[in-house]
């Protein structure tokens, strides 16, 4: 505990106060619930959990938790594999899911605004009468959107639009010290969300700072027009550098929503293949490659689809046994589970049902040597530490860089399994960053290790601003190398 | 090490929280009343499982509050089909198991439960009512109501509408009198023992399931009707726990029943309503736990000038009425709040009628139509059809 | 607790689950497999694969033993037909698909396969 009991008492009164009685709680099941999450990362207990309602409650706790000088962690489903929402130095747990509306949708300058407790199911049936859509994680459909976007996911339009954080038009945070900001168009405008606008960009000093610099309230994000035509396609192969050398081919082409790359194994991972047995066989073709297209006619269509099967032609005479179906046909025979692939957000029920799931997960270069090489080195790692070579990939932003991450599952019931785990993922993280790979939703550790080896000016910036924003380093410490 | 956490410790560690038992897969409504309503992880399914690995772990000790957490659940089972996980369905009888350790540590149940575990042991009914009145339901109505040595049915009564719902009773009488079937009803019926097992009270579970099971025997039954939900899945899913079934005995809710009376066209309706809309609640013992969807719907949409319209949320996905696992005996006012949200489902349909096939929902939706000055009928099945006999 | 009993390789997961699937939908396809009694094996140009029918279920395994049909097809054409974009008739007359051995039981495999896609 952080503080003595009566002060304790005292905090959890007034916090009381602020919110009513019920959504304030310091049993102890509620702080070993939000100790940890489906990671390796340790667990480390809250105080307190706080589940506000608006944005002048959060104003109050911010102030009362500079008044004792307590830290804050942002929550609302702690799915972000980083253990980003595990508190690691105590204090209050800030439970933002019932903040959960979908404020706007701005049909002409296709938008929406949302609070902290929207997740992508409700968004997705919200949009599901419109004519814009939004885009999905292959991920279950309750993670928030908001923050995917503040710790720049990936979705299945990322092809198109790069990271999630690439899409965000304004924000309005509640700032360390208790001031409400808004940043893009918005500040000037209620009403208008249209973009970061002209002026100087803040929104950078909340993106990928995980909570350690505000607490956002309200978020706009793009939204786009449905197009009436869409399809999926599969390419099963072995060669590893023609069929990428395709996949950059494809998305630079401009024409892709989005193109997977995965191996065999995770196929294999979401058909539900038990853990362990998700190996590959010999004889299988090795990857496996999902293309996501949609166009506004018919004629459209065809013309892509066109190209596609022309580029596919320059893999099959390298890779004579590859093959390229429909991602509906082959759901035809391996079921409901493959035709998820049509329907995202989904649950990979066979990735999340042994109680630990995790990654190293990156955005790297597109260089084709760096990608077969970095497959090479991570399968080797996986494979001395024992577990399934799942990898999961990404090409974003029409080919500008690429999404290298390896889906994980394993069982927590044993600390050995727990602890091996950490060291897989340390030694991937140091091998892919010796190739140009940065880990997203930046794990602690990880963070750590980036400092230890990044421009140390860039650290000393980020601490300045840290310590300018946060002057009593009361928002999510202990990330990034900030106490 | 409890029995229940040894049990399913295996199951215990596949939940990762991923958060999917939330609400309904692919359609994204709210699937989990308890979740709904206290919002804290704990209060979810997951959560639940979670503090059942920090119970095994020594993380955690049982206390006042996860007793209450444990039975806030409705145990509806949404979050079974729900959840994508290897686990999935065994969700339910997880916290189910987890209840009777913690009525063995003497923390629970909850206080209100604790006195239908008295009166079942004393009178065979959880409802303090004395078991020499257990066929009284059938003093001043114009049917006659068999009690044979031997009859090829035996109409499981049960003690909701031998007591508290007696109208179902009757409407049942009513339409077995109709199709003119061998059957018999018997005082000597005991409790089936539902709401002892839904609440961990199992000291008299194994006395109930063989005094009923001898019961039926002794009748010489071929088939087993109950207008209860809550006693059909008893008598179907948790007896076979407890005790070997009776061989070439078919267990059939009444709903089943007439669905198979209506296609050999051996129940025929001789007068019709006019233009009646009603929309049907599944019963989560009915539905999710006994996997009966269809009957129902037969029956209503056999009966002249009904036009069934159904909610959003129905079958598998059906939100719960509120009253089962103990909760409406446990926390009243939540069991309303449940079935309250159902009522403004029911009413966006704009029929006239809620139809179901269970006296607990019936009472709680009653209760929430009340509670709400909603304008909608509240029937079981078989009372609106034997309206038209 | 559920548990996946079939087979690992990617092949052999879909032929599985199609099976599988198939056999729970239509009862009439169940009786007409659980009858079968082959062993029929299916040479992809991946790796063979062989299907056995045994009084009540089958099994599927890239041992190959005993074979009493052997159908050769390549992974594409085979794809081609799941995807609905030709049918095992037009693959069998265009020599797409062909019976090493068994062809007596082509009514059968042509009845596996159809009702299965």
């Amino acid at each position: 505990m952080l503080q003595q009991a009566e002060t304790h008492e005292e905090i959890l009164n007034k916090l009381r106060k602020i919110v009513g009685n019920e959504w304030v709680s310091d049993f102890p099941e509620e702080l070993l619930l939000y100790s940890y999450d489906m990671t390796e990362h340790p667990p480390s207990n809250p105080d307190f959990i706080v589940m506000p309602k608006s944005v002048e409650e959060i104003i109050e706790v911010v102030k009362l938790a500079n008044e004792y000088k307590i830290p804050i962690v942002p929550f609302v489903t702690g799915n972000n594999i980083g253990g980003l929402t595990i508190p690691l130095k105590g204090g209050i747990v800030l439970d933002l899911k019932r903040m959960d509306r979908i404020l706007h949708l701005n049909e002409d300058d296709m938008y929406i605004i949302i609070e902290p407790g929207v997740t992508f199911g409700h968004l997705k049936k919200f949009l599901k009468d419109t004519n814009f859509r939004y885009n999905y994680p292959n991920a279950p459909p309750f993670a928030s959107v908001m923050a995917n976007a503040l710790l720049s996911g990936l979705n299945n339009l990322s092809l198109r639009y790069g990271c999630m954080s690439e899409v965000i038009n304004g924000i309005e945070v509640v700032l360390p010290t208790g001031e409400l900001v808004k940043i893009g168009t918005c500040m000037c405008w209620d009403k208008h969300w249209w973009g970061r606008g002209p002026q100087p960009d803040l929104l950078g000093l909340f993106i990928n700072w995980q909570g350690m610099t505000g607490i956002v309230t309200k978020m706009a994000l793009q939204v786009w027009p449905k197009k009436p035509f869409r399809d999926w396609k599969f390419i099963l192969s072995n060669d590893l550098a023609k069929t990428y050398e395709i996949v950059r081919k494809l998305a630079r082409s401009d024409i892709m929503n989005d193109i997977l790359l995965m191996s065999v194994e995770t196929i294999k991972m979401v058909l539900g293949i038990p853990y362990g047995q998700a190996v590959h066989l010999e004889g299988e073709p090795h990857w496996a490659t999902t293309l996501d297209f949609s166009a506004n006619t018919k004629k459209e269509y065809e013309a892509k689809w066109e190209f596609i099967k022309d580029t596919f032609k320059e893999l099959k005479e390298v890779d004579p046994k590859a093959v390229l179906s429909s991602v509906q046909g082959a759901a035809k025979m391996y079921g409901q589970k493959f035709a998820e692939f049509t329907n995202l957000p989904f649950t990979i029920g066979s990735m999340l049902e042994y109680g630990g799931c995790t990654w190293v997960g990156t955005y790297m270069t597109t260089n084709i040597d760096t990608i077969v090489k970095g497959v090479k080195i991570a399968f080797d790692i996986i494979e001395k530490h024992g577990f399934e070579k799942c990898l999961y990939t990404r090409m974003m932003k029409g080919g500008h860089y690429f999404a290298f991450r390896f889906l994980l599952r394993f069982s927590k019931e044993e600390e050995e399994e727990v602890e091996r785990m950490r060291k897989l993922n340390k030694e991937l993280f140091e091998n892919l960053y010796e190739l140009g790979a940065f880990p997203y939703k930046t794990p602690a550790w990880a963070a750590e290790e980036i400092i230890k080896r990044c421009d140390p000016n860039w650290v000393n910036l980020m601490h300045k601003i840290k310590k300018t924003l946060d002057p009593n380093g009361i928002f999510n410490p202990g990330r990034w190398g900030v106490e | 090490m409890s029995d229940a956490l040894t049990k399913y410790k295996e199951e215990l560690y596949c939940c990762t929280r991923c958060g999917t038992c939330k609400y309904i897969y692919h359609e994204y409504s709210d699937s989990c009343p308890a979740g709904k309503k206290f919002r804290f992880e704990t209060f979810y399914p997951s959560g639940r499982i979670h503090i059942a690995r920090g119970l095994l772990e020594g993380k955690l000790e049982w206390s006042e509050r996860i007793r209450d957490i444990l039975f806030a659940c409705p145990t509806c089972g949404n979050c079974t089909i729900q959840c994508q996980s290897r686990h999935h369905n065994l969700i339910v009888d997880i916290i189910e198991a987890l209840r009777a350790d913690a009525v063995s540590k003497g923390i629970g149940p909850l206080p209100n439960q604790k006195a239908f575990a008295e009166s079942i042991a004393n009178e065979h009914n959880p409802y303090k009512e004395l078991h020499a009145d257990r066929l009284k339901w059938m003093e001043r109505i114009e049917e006659e109501v068999p009690q044979k040595e031997k009859a090829e049915i035996f109409y499981f009564v049960g003690c909701t509408s031998s007591y508290r719902q007696k109208d179902l009773a009757q409407a049942t009488i009513k339409i077995l009198n109709k199709l003119g079937v061998d059957y018999t009803v018997s005082k000597d019926e005991w409790c089936c023992g539902s709401p002892l097992m839904r609440t961990g009270q199992l000291e008299l579970v194994n006395d109930l399931v063989k005094h009923n099971l001898e019961l039926i025997e002794k009748v010489g039954a071929k088939k087993v009707i109950t207008s209860c939900a809550g006693c059909y899945r008893t008598l179907k899913t948790d007896f076979p726990k407890y005790a070997e079934m009776l061989e070439g005995v078919e267990i059939l809710h009444i709903t089943e029943f007439l669905q198979q009376m209506i296609k050999t066209g051996k129940l025929r309706l001789p007068k019709k309503f006019n233009a009646l809309k009603v929309t049907y609640h599944d019963p989560c013992h009915l539905g999710r736990h006994s996997d009966v969807y269809d009957a129902p719907r037969t029956v209503i949409q056999a009966i002249p000038g009904v036009t069934l319209i159904e909610m959003p949320r129905i079958r598998e996905n059906a939100w719960c009425c509120g009253a089962g696992g103990g909760v409406k005996s446990g926390f009243r006012d939540w069991a309303v709040e449940i079935s309250s949200e159902r009522i403004r489902e029911a009413e966006e349909t704009e029929c006239e009628i809620l139809l179901s096939a269970c006296p607990f929902c019936k009472t709680n939706l009653q209760d929430a139509i009340q509670a709400t000055n909603s304008n909608l009928k509240m029937k079981d099945i078989v009372n609106l059809l034997s309206e038209l006999l | 607790m559920e548990k996946y009993e079939g087979p690992t390789d990617i092949f052999g997961i879909a032929i599985y689950s199609a099976l599988t699937r198939k056999m729970e939908e239509d009862p009439e396809y169940r009786a007409f497999i659980e009858n079968l009694n082959m062993n029929l094996i299916v040479e992809l140009d991946y790796y063979p694969l062989m299907i056995k029918f045994e009084k009540d279920k089958f099994t599927i395994t890239r041992d190959i033993e005993d074979p009493t049909v052997i159908v050769k097809i390549n992974t594409q054409d085979f794809l081609d037909i799941v995807d609905g974009k030709s049918s095992i008739i037009r693959k069998f007359l265009g020599r797409k698909m062909k019976f090493k051995k068994g062809i007596t039981k082509l009514f059968k495999v042509y009845k596996i396969f159809s009702k299965m896609m």
